[in-house]
């Protein structure tokens, strides 16, 4: 075997190892060839490329699946398929002949009518307080991923970079599930919200993905990492920015219900504006109606310069949405710091 | 024994029904429900799906695992499958996501798992330096037999960047055109080419710095 090392990454050869592989598309495949034709010297750049191959084909035989895999993928699939429903969907009810009156049906209308509007408040208000109450159980156990992460990494919590694409509040989550301590992306979705009954499938990026990312694909990756929960934005000291260590403190929030953009108070609208679940250092999970925190009428979403930004003291807690930075372009963070 | 050359005769005549595509079974699929035309996806993609999700994850269970939640989504997700796309692609995605994700989870057991060939290339070094010990070869390198080679390729290929592995599973494993790679990856046409040429250059190096084609 001749050692052949392509060593330029030029298109061409690009175009070369494609038409090798049979990657390209049928157009580009007849230039590729109608090039081959004309020029000798690109000949001998697919031979070439033909022996840089050679090491790969040690490593082509398919393996082998397991007995009966499609089988039991079929029956997987039915059972879950079967699962949630308890009578057949598209299935037809036999239906008994009709012998209601038109008052009948008025009488029973209004009697339906007034026990909604009796019961639908209740039912409404039941309803708000099991989202709510799942919404602080999904903080507690990110309260506990938190904490493990902390014990693994000398009680520093998921540091927020201050600059490069990984410089986002929403960036906790690409590192609770990177390093295995969250199963599931969905506990990362407040259940109150949209986006928790969508259908729409969620997915957090990877710390690599993420990195490779330019534009708006980042702008849309970074605004949705987070789910519809904010994360602390560390502080600033007169060594510049630090990351938040786990002191278990139970007056400093680390996260919250997403803070809003628009609103003027920055109230998270996951509950329909009435109040945000925040989760604190030493995981306790609590219901703050305002953004202020009960002990020390510490903002949640701002610090005490009234920014969503680092805070501006070891104990200025600052939430802040996904795609928040902990660093302000305009203001004069970088000076504070120095 | 009559009746079934009977039964031969009869079928032969008959013309040859034509295949349908897999973009076909999807639609069908979405619009009967059918379990039939689902299994027959399923059975169409079994080896190739599990081939690939095999080589990513490196680790048969995973794999099987993935494979499963993959069809899963499959099912799950039929509504959401644009008339005129191609199936392959789009499963491709799928699978790859539910791979990422089973990466995730398998996270914490990876750094104790000991049977399993780490990232760590220091790892694979020490690992490889076993196998020639217990081998007992005098002269290892030059005399790397079949499965010791495969051996050696997978190795490198896993030591290789992700962006990189993706790029070489999808195309030069799974066959995938550069644009259907494009599609599964969420990249650009230009991105997937350039890794793949990467891929290709970093193992190469690596080969013949191990290799060197004098002691072949």
């Amino acid at each position: 075997m001749a050692p052949t090392h392509p060593e330029q990454n030029d298109p061409m050869r690009e175009q070369l190892l494609g038409y090798l592989l049979d990657a390209l598309d049928a157009e580009e495949r007849q230039h590729v060839e109608d090039e081959l034709q004309r020029n000798p010297h690109l000949q001998r750049e697919v031979e070439l490329l033909h022996e840089a191959l050679e090491p790969l084909r040690a490593d082509e035989a398919e393996y082998e699946p397991p007995p009966r895999l499609a089988a039991r993928t079929c029956q997987f699939v039915m059972e879950q398929r079967r699962r949630p429903h308890t009578i057949p969907l598209g299935g037809e009810m036999p239906l008994a002949p009709n012998r209601w009156s038109l008052a009948d049906l008025t009488v029973a209308a209004g009697i339906f009518i007034a026990a909604a509007m009796l019961f639908f408040p209740a039912i409404q208000h039941s309803r708000t307080t099991a989202r709510q109450a799942a919404c602080q159980n999904n903080l507690r156990q990110l309260g506990v991923a938190l904490t493990e992460y902390s014990q693994r990494n000398h009680q520093y919590f998921p540091p927020v970079p201050p600059q490069g694409n990984l410089a986002a509040a929403g960036v906790y989550a690409v590192q609770l599930l990177d390093n295995g301590l969250l199963d599931d992306p969905h506990q990362l979705l407040c259940p109150a919200t949209e986006e928790a009954q969508s259908s729409e499938p969620f997915r957090v990026p990877t710390a690599a993905e993420l990195q490779a990312a330019t534009g708006r694909k980042l702008e849309q990756l970074r605004r949705r990492m987070g789910g519809s929960y904010g994360y602390s934005l560390g502080y600033m000291t007169d060594r510049g920015y630090q990351h938040v260590k786990n002191r278990s403190r139970s007056s400093y929030a680390i996260m919250a219900d997403a803070p809003a953009t628009h609103a003027h108070d920055m109230a998270s609208q996951n509950h329909g504006g009435r109040g945000q679940n925040v989760l604190y250092e030493d995981g306790h999970v609590r219901h703050l109606v305002q953004c202020l925190t009960q002990s020390c009428n510490d903002h949640i979403f701002l610090n005490d310069q009234g920014q969503m930004a680092a805070g501006i003291h070891p104990d200025d807690a600052v939430i802040g949405h996904s795609s928040a930075t902990p660093l302000l372009r305009t203001v004069g963070y970088q000076g504070a710091g120095r | 024994m009559k009746k079934a050359m009977e039964q031969d005769a009869g079928t032969a005549q008959l013309s040859p029904r034509p295949r349908l595509t897999d973009e076909q079974l999807l639609l069908n699929y979405r619009t009967s429900g059918d379990e039939r035309t689902f299994a027959l996806l399923v059975e169409r993609y079994e080896r190739e799906l599990y081939s690939y999700l095999r080589r990513y994850l490196g680790d048969a269970v995973m794999a099987e695992d993935a494979f499963q939640q993959a069809f899963l989504q499959v099912h799950l997700k039929c509504d959401q499958f644009e008339e005129g796309r191609k199936f392959r692609p789009w499963l491709y995605t799928i699978a790859t996501n539910q791979a990422i994700d089973a990466q995730r989870r398998n996270k914490r057991h990876k750094s104790v798992s000991l049977d399993r060939t780490g990232r760590n290339q220091k790892n694979d070094e020490i690992g490889s330096l076993l196998e020639l010990m217990q081998s007992g070869d005098p002269g290892p390198v030059s005399q790397l037999e079949s499965e010791e080679r495969r051996q050696w390729v997978q190795q490198a290929i896993e030591a290789l960047p992700d962006q990189l592995k993706s790029a070489l599973n999808l195309v030069y494993y799974q066959g995938l055109k550069y644009r259907e790679a494009a599609d599964v990856l969420d990249i650009p046409v230009g991105t997937v080419k350039s890794r793949l040429h990467a891929a290709i250059l970093k193992l190469n190096e690596a080969w013949y710095g191990s290799h060197p084609p004098g002691a072949e």
